[in-house]
């Protein structure tokens, strides 16, 4: 441990205290952004880089933005100045530092079995050929992990528009933000398919892309420039299809690898990459969804 | 417990530990739902830092691959479960122009 | 090892930049002042980050993703900075 980690640790504990004790939601989601990102650095740390890409993407990015949408929606309101008041922090207090102590006494005492799974998805990387282990992890060794997890964000949307959407108007047109976008908006589209490419072989992958292409569209729409441009991107089957395709193939790996989700020998990386793509698409669709947005 | 000679993994899941019990003291305690909310993400991240700090990590500084598909998981995750509450918390105000559970309100606003 | 020190010079220039940026965001009056503090310092102080990172590189390949990483903070930075300031500063765009 050196002097660089303290630090860090520290500042984000006191990040996440300052967050949870802002005195509006909105200076509190800002916070929490950047407790996001300074905990992606934290995860570069445990040498988890797939993990800060997606921290920093999604758990900072995505999420801050869906916090800060909703904060501004609430601090609209005279009934939301009453409870916007810091928690009061005795009542749990007590109980979560004597849980707090019980967790760490048992953490401090667990013999971890040393690098077992490492080690095994090592060796059984070579047959899963795909060269990346965290990529193989997710998309061929535990793969139905990965189906079940797209299948619980399309219900959550599902769950999502059930509840009608604020009609709020569209953004102005703003020229310098316009001029700005239309060439990020490429830019972040060629991040976002690179890092979905990289998956299979180095640190990206499908969550990652998606959530850096739902930001692209994201800034299309907030520069007012292509009013047209997330029609496509609602359309109810843009976000089933990845989940469509997962199945599909996953299923006819039954009759081609003699297994539901395995692959056939040498078709493996080709049939990642098209799960992948698809599941990028979906998962960005679904993204966007999740901010319940509807134009007047 | 011998945690003042630490080692580089240990103070990650001490910061994790911390990160999740404050989060879970601020959501039973906070009335206002959107603190709830922060507070729920606040302690999923902590969550998976004790989950990932604990695994040792490769031969070349790579951190369980296993672990990181876990986290990686419990991200996307955590971001519809805080999608679906922001979503509902903001239904809940359009509808009745709270921003808390009329049981939690704090004392002295009447409903 | 000359490499090791320019390089930790550099940082050590960055950090001035940024305290210097912090500076500012901490003690200057409004928000118009406070966006040239976050937008000037800090992006020179993520320049000269850049740079001693870029003597570190491995590669060509490399050394060319931190400066294409480096533009698009500078372009960010400056969009948000415009943001924030037609926020404070309303200003219709012409008919």
């Amino acid at each position: 441990m050196n002097a660089v980690d303290a630090l860090l640790a520290l500042v984000l504990l006191a990040l996440a205290v300052a967050c949870l004790w802002a005195k509006t939601a909105r200076t509190g989601s800002l916070l929490f952004i950047t407790f996001g990102l300074l905990l992606a650095l934290a995860w570069v740390r445990l040498g988890a880089i797939d993990v800060a890409l997606a921290e920093a993407a999604i758990g900072a990015g995505i999420a801050g933005a869906l916090l800060l949408d909703a904060a501004r929606q609430f601090e609209h309101s005279p009934a939301g100045q009453n409870s916007a008041r810091a928690p009061s922090p005795w009542p749990p207090s007590l109980l979560m530092l004597f849980l707090a102590a019980v967790l760490l006494y048992a953490l401090s005492t667990i013999q971890p079995l040393a690098g077992d799974a490492t080690l095994a998805v090592s060796a059984a990387l070579e047959s899963s050929e795909i060269a990346h282990p965290v990529t193989a992890v997710l998309l061929v060794f535990r793969a139905y992990d990965t189906l079940l997890e797209i299948a619980v964000l399309l219900v959550a949307v599902l769950a999502a528009q059930a509840a009608p959407s604020a009609i709020r108007a569209s953004p102005k047109y703003d020229p310098a933000l316009a001029a700005v976008v239309g060439w990020m908006v490429p830019i972040a589209v060629l991040v976002a398919v690179y890092l979905l490419w990289a998956g299979s072989s180095r640190t990206g992958g499908a969550f990652q892309a998606a959530a850096v292409l739902a930001g692209a569209i994201l800034l299309a729409r907030f520069s007012g420039q292509w009013p047209d441009a997330d029609r496509l991107w609602q359309h109810a089957g843009v976000r089933v299809f990845g989940l469509v395709t997962f199945i599909v193939v996953g299923l006819s790996g039954a009759f081609t690898a003699g297994a539901v989700l395995g692959y056939p020998a040498g078709w493996t990386g080709g049939l990642v990459l098209g799960i992948e793509a698809a599941l990028m698409l979906s998962i960005a669709a679904s993204l966007l969804a999740l901010f319940g947005w509807k134009e007047r | 417990m011998s945690a003042i000679a630490m080692d580089a993994a240990t103070l990650w899941w001490v910061l994790g530990t911390a990160l999740t019990f404050l989060g879970l003291g601020v959501m039973l305690a906070a009335p206002a739902l959107l603190r709830k909310l922060l507070a729920f993400n606040v302690m999923g991240s902590g969550v998976f830092l004790v989950l990932l700090a604990l695994r040792p990590r490769g031969p070349d500084g790579v951190a369980d691959p296993i672990a990181q598909a876990l986290v990686l998981t419990g991200i996307v995750i955590a971001i519809a479960s805080t999608a679906l509450g922001l979503m509902l918390a903001r239904r809940y105000h359009l509808a009745t122009g709270r921003d808390s559970l009329p049981e939690d309100a704090p004392e002295g606003t009447d409903d | 090892m000359f490499l090791d020190a320019l390089s930790t010079l550099l940082f050590v220039l960055a950090t001035v930049f940024f305290c210097a940026g912090t500076i500012g965001l901490l003690r200057l009056p409004d928000t118009l002042c406070r966006i040239h503090a976050l937008t000037k310092a800090d992006n020179l102080g993520l320049g000269f980050a850049a740079l001693a990172l870029i003597i570190q590189a491995e590669s060509l390949a490399a050394a060319g993703q931190i400066i294409l990483i480096w533009l698009l903070a500078l372009v960010a930075s400056a969009t948000a900075g415009y943001r924030v300031a037609r926020r404070c500063v309303p200003v219709d765009p012409p008919p």
